[in-house]
């Protein structure tokens, strides 16, 4: 029963404390590029430049070939499409083990919902890509790639959302008390991006070590955009088996945060 | 029937020596913590509308009492009720961000103190206006002197409306009149009948705005009753701890190294020249010290005093505060050092005498010594001082 309490604040505090999880969103948004002179330009370059690194080392350079059953010929797209979302989610993990201890000021003074914390932070990540994921739908459909799967995008993105929170949750709770996890989770992160199939099909790596990357639960997200995008097809069970995934996720983040939320004020 | 009841709290926090002892009690489960117990058994209740005080020296448990009310922290055993609609003011500027602009910062705090967008929005001016920031306003936050920032956090703190107050020494930020103002703002929550729940150092503030205080020492209640009782025995205490009177002449406290000079004999002598330790208002009395000379050449001031309770100078004289200069002295020499005083004017009190030999740069003493208590004999009349006085009563001519 208590659990069941515990797991609907998720849902129901950002709306009760509306005023004050928008105000954490804008304070995120606004804080990050305030005081500089280009503002919030530095989002959309600074991934930009990335991306174009990415397109020359792989294309130009190594020369990458897809196959039609990939979705596409272009690699930009099949590079965006895999991407973008990978971005989303790296931003919120990589910045998860400082949600509660970068406000431990915050809540060991003031009686809030902490929920709202790694809430935000996973809506601050998920905003910031969405402009450039908003402008890849658009460059898709001019190339032609719009189809009726694409309604399924907002479910897949919910998933994706879902697993992205419960995984925030599990590594900001655990940072409370293990700082060195913030030492680590750069490295963990760009190990974790080359274990996905972004930069590369799945079709290119060899079949006796495909299992390794399905054993990645990013692999299968990714893998759905790719589906839902560009093969143009509705995948229910890949979509049904990482709806699972993520609710364990989340269910497992928020658990262990319920458990150990009453120490924090003790530890920070 | 109580607003805020609190029953048999306890709150240990566990120590470990290195972060990795905690990882490996969980895991292997046996302790590597010691216990650190901040409050052990406080219970007390408030009623609607009264206000309490929590005195008590840092370190005692205050704080994290009030953590524990405002909901921050959760206690090991024992409970807290509050009923009804409360805000905790344990730091001014709680979520203050040092590159946006007051007004912004407003909205946050706000919300974080329970206030809805819109109700911040219909005091914002308010809140501007009793900060006196109007036109830093606009300006980062990272730009403000720390009163600004306090005052405009105060401002924004006092602004909230509920029916309990939980604060924690927020009180006398900024100047002498800002300072007015929030006590006025202070008085003007108990004349709205809020209950308050009040942590602070300042007496005279606890005095002034709480009915009742309780004193917390090392985790417990030590006494609990009206504010002008607690204080007064909390100040006891204080006083008790800073100064205790002793009986016996203290040990000659060594500045230098000792090898300069030696105090013998440091005590009042009568008018025979024989040791007292009374003394009678405003009558002559002589301080003498004996001192020995240990070191060639030594250039000396010499130096009496008397010492109030709490160690402030009541009186104090030097040679070189009249011209008089001492020495060189030769090493072995004895010299007997008496201060004449005329017509002492203490009437009443406890005091201790302090004499002294400093350095001539006056930076450094070579010896000092103690002795007390000295005591007064008391004659008729009032307060402290006695005066030489002459009383004169005249008759008007027409005899009206």
């Amino acid at each position: 029963m208590k659990f069941y309490v515990g797991v609907k604040r998720w849902i129901t505090e950002p709306f009760k404390h509306s005023t004050l999880f928008w105000g954490f969103v804008n304070q995120e948004i606004k804080g990050r590029y305030a005081g500089s002179i280009f503002g919030l330009i530095w989002s959309i370059v600074l991934p930009l430049a990335n991306l174009l690194i990415y397109i020359f080392v792989f294309t130009v350079v190594f020369k990458i070939r897809l196959q039609p059953e990939d979705g596409t010929e272009s690699f930009v797209l099949y590079l965006l499409c895999g991407l973008l979302p990978w971005m989303t989610f790296s931003e919120a993990i990589g910045s998860s083990p400082g949600i509660f201890v970068g406000k431990a000021n915050l809540i060991t003074k003031v009686a809030f919902p902490i929920e709202l914390l790694p809430i935000a932070g996973v809506a601050v990540a998920f905003f910031m890509n969405s402009i450039g994921m908003l402008l890849f739908l658009g460059f898709l459909a001019i190339q032609g790639y719009c189809s009726f799967s694409w309604l399924v995008l907002p479910v897949v993105m919910g998933v994706h959302m879902l697993f992205t929170l419960g995984l925030v949750v599990l590594i900001a709770s655990l940072s409370v008390f293990i700082r060195d996890i913030q030492q680590m989770l750069g490295v963990v992160l760009s190990l974790w991006m080359y274990l996905t199939p972004i930069l590369y099909p799945i079709s290119m790596v060899p079949e006796q070590i495909q299992w390794i990357l399905y054993l990645n639960p990013m692999c299968m997200f990714i893998e759905l955009y790719h589906q839902v995008l560009l093969c143009k097809t509705i995948p229910w069970d890949m979509i049904l088996n990482c709806f699972m995934l993520a609710l364990m996720m989340f269910i497992g983040g928020a658990g262990f945060f319920g458990k150990s939320r009453n120490a924090f004020a003790d530890v920070l | 029937m109580f607003n805020v009841i609190v029953n048999d709290l306890h709150k240990h926090y566990r120590i470990y020596s290195r972060p990795i002892d905690r990882l490996a009690e969980a895991v292997i489960r046996k302790p590597r913590h010691k216990l650190y117990k901040v409050l052990s058994g406080v219970s007390f209740s408030l009623a609607p509308r009264r206000s309490l005080g929590i005195i008590g020296d840092n370190g005692a448990g205050k704080s994290t009492l009030l953590k524990l009310l405002a909901g921050t922290v959760s206690p090991t055993s024992g409970t807290v009720e509050i009923r009804g609609r409360f805000a905790a003011l344990l730091e001014l500027g709680a979520g203050f961000h040092p590159e946006f602009t007051g007004r912004q910062n407003i909205f946050l705090n706000a919300s974080l103190l329970g206030l809805s967008k819109k109700e911040t929005q219909e005091r914002e001016q308010a809140i501007i206006d009793f900060s006196e920031l109007e036109e830093f306003i606009d300006r980062p936050v990272k730009h403000y002197s720390s009163g600004m920032y306090v005052r405009l956090a105060f401002s924004i703190a006092t602004s909230i409306d509920p029916d309990i107050l939980i604060i924690d020494e927020a009180l006398s930020v900024g100047d002498m009149a800002f300072q007015r103002k929030c006590v006025d703002r202070m008085n003007a929550f108990k004349s709205q009948g809020k209950t308050m729940l009040f942590c602070s150092h300042s007496m005279y503030h606890v005095q002034e705005l709480c009915e009742n205080a309780i004193w917390i020492d090392h985790g417990q209640i030590r006494y609990m009753g009206s504010a002008t009782e607690t204080v007064a025995r909390y100040e006891d205490y204080c006083k008790a701890k800073k100064a205790p009177v002793s009986e016996v002449q203290s040990e000659p406290v060594r500045v230098s190294d000792g090898k300069d000079c030696h105090i013998s004999l440091l005590c009042i002598e009568d008018g025979d020249g024989n040791p007292t330790d009374t003394l009678v208002p405003y009558k002559d009395a002589v301080l003498r010290m004996d001192v020995e000379i240990l070191k060639d050449g030594l250039l000396p001031r010499f130096g009496f005093g008397f010492l109030m309770p709490d160690e402030t100078p009541l009186y104090g004289s030097m040679t070189h505060h009249d011209g008089i200069s001492c020495g060189p002295y030769s090493a072995g020499k004895k010299i007997t050092v008496r201060l004449h005083l005329k017509k002492f004017p203490v009437r009443e009190g406890t005091y201790r005498m302090v004499g002294g030999i400093a350095e001539n740069s006056g930076l450094l003493w070579y010896e000092y010594k103690i002795v007390g208590p000295v005591k007064i004999q008391t004659n008729k009349g009032l307060g402290l001082l006695s005066c030489g006085h002459e009383w004169e009563i005249i008759m008007s001519e027409n005899g009206a």
